[in-house]
């Protein structure tokens, strides 16, 4: 119960912005706006697994790849053009081959911890690469929703690295330090998903001017 | 225990400083380039500034030039003719009274236009000095009734501002003789409150929004553009059927 407390009120903030202001955004920000609904399904689902003692890895491996396709697709898109978006597009293709590999080696019951530390590394990447390349010559930076998605993801992923990075041998052989550093888990994602509401918000007023003025 | 605990949480930390920096950098390298936009913009605007003001230096130089040529060449020419014609006049009156009295009224014409285009008759004689000869040669030209009010207080004006009211004056005038179709021109000139002086016609009018949407009317851009160097307000009252007013004021503040 604790843990959804953390976990559940910056998703569902972001739903109700995101279906708020749904007709508005373009597809990029509809994309995140599956993946915060796909995020909240695994969340409950596995929770409710995790209830009743059965396995939940398979939730949380399905729903990491799931992520690293929308966010790294989202990545390509805003990058916007065709070179830097296929090179995107290349890396999460390259990380889902990888995905395929350690599910098969290890089990789908397995956390998948070597991709989803791969994927962390590629879609930080990919945002400092996007806050470079759109926002640099940008004159107000925090009223471009680029900027906020940029930030959520970048902190998100590059703050997992090292905790997702261990999980499979912290959860094997140091279950308790495990279980404390998950505030770690808790602390990001209840700062990932406002900062997606805001990207939202600011997404749906600034694409909403530009049909009306069509500049 | 401890010791994997403290690694895990500082490596974390130490990512979230690296992330910060990465981001302020970018805010920094963001704010330079800026500023840096700021500064070309205002180069653009001093260099077109510096532009219009070489402009308007040239176009002064070329009508001083075409005023002496009025005044020294056919002017002088004019008048000998006229003399010629008074010694002529004993011998064929009938035919030499109407055709010197033309020539007259030709020369009255060419010396003030000639001051019209010389700006140092502007500064002789002020702006309403100079005003009341366009007035006078405009009510020779017989084509409107022109309407002339002042409140005979010299405009505090600049002498660079006077010459660019003076033009733009004459480039209104010009429009309405050419394109509005207008039997009356009203202009009111006041020194009282610093500078005040409004045109206004009673002919076609134009659709001020239309003019700006297709880029025509390149002559009102242009005096936009000259009361802007110069600090001048300047304001357009138009629409169709209902003729044209414009005011020029000396800028507040």
């Amino acid at each position: 119960m604790y843990y959804l407390l953390w976990a559940l009120p910056g998703k569902i903030f972001a739903i109700i912005i995101g279906f708020i202001y749904l007709r508005k955004l373009p597809l990029a920000y509809r994309l995140i706006l599956l993946q915060v609904v796909l995020a909240i399904s695994a969340e409950l689902y596995g929770r409710q697994l995790a209830k009743y003692s059965v396995h939940n890895a398979w939730v949380f491996n399905i729903y990491n790849l799931s992520d690293l396709i929308l966010t790294g697709t989202v990545a390509g898109l805003l990058l916007g053009k065709v070179k830097y978006a296929s090179i995107a597009y290349y890396l999460v293709a390259i990380m889902c081959i990888f995905w395929s590999i350690e599910v098969y080696v290890y089990g789908i019951h397995h956390l998948a911890s070597l991709f989803f530390t791969g994927s962390c590394i590629v879609l930080a990447l990919l945002y400092i690469w996007l806050l470079y390349s759109k926002l640099l010559f940008t004159k107000k930076i925090l009223k471009e929703p680029v900027f906020w998605l940029s930030i959520s993801v970048i902190l998100y992923f590059g703050c997992c690295l090292p905790y997702f990075g261990l999980y499979n041998y912290l959860i094997a052989h140091e279950y308790v330090i495990a279980k404390k550093l998950m505030n770690i888990n808790r602390v990001l994602n209840f700062l990932r998903y406002p900062l997606i509401g805001v990207c939202f918000i600011i997404a749906a007023k600034k694409y909403d001017r530009i049909t009306q003025t069509g500049n | 225990m401890n010791d994997i605990l403290a690694t895990i949480i500082l490596t974390t930390l130490l990512i979230l400083l690296l992330i910060a920096g990465v981001v302020i950098v970018i805010f920094i390298a963001n704010r330079r380039h800026t500023q840096q936009q700021i500064s070309i913009a205002q180069m653009q605007v001093d260099y077109e500034k510096e532009l219009r003001t070489v402009e308007q230096e040239v176009q002064e130089e070329v009508l001083l030039n075409v005023s002496r040529e009025l005044h020294d060449n056919i002017g002088q020419l004019l008048t000998v003719m006229h003399m010629q014609m008074e010694q002529e006049k004993l011998q064929k009156p009938e035919v030499i009274n109407p055709m010197s009295g033309t020539l007259q009224d030709t020369i009255q014409q060419v010396r003030m236009l000639g001051r019209s285009l010389n700006n140092e008759w502007l500064e002789q004689n002020g702006l309403t000095g100079i005003i009341n000869n366009e007035v006078s040669r405009l009510r020779q030209l017989d084509r409107l009734k022109i309407h002339w009010n002042h409140d005979n207080l010299e405009p505090k004006l600049e002498k660079d501002q006077r010459v660019m009211v003076f033009r733009m004056f004459q480039e209104i005038i010009n429009n309405a003789l050419k394109h509005s179709g207008a039997e009356n021109i009203y202009i009111e000139l006041k020194g009282s409150d610093g500078f005040y002086l409004t045109v206004k016609d009673d002919g076609n009018g134009f659709d001020t929004d239309e003019i700006k949407a297709t880029g025509k009317g390149s002559g009102l851009r242009n005096m936009e553009k000259r009361a802007s160097l110069s600090h001048i307000d300047f304001e357009m009252i138009a629409a169709k059927g209902k003729g044209s007013t414009f005011i020029l004021k000396i800028k507040k503040g």
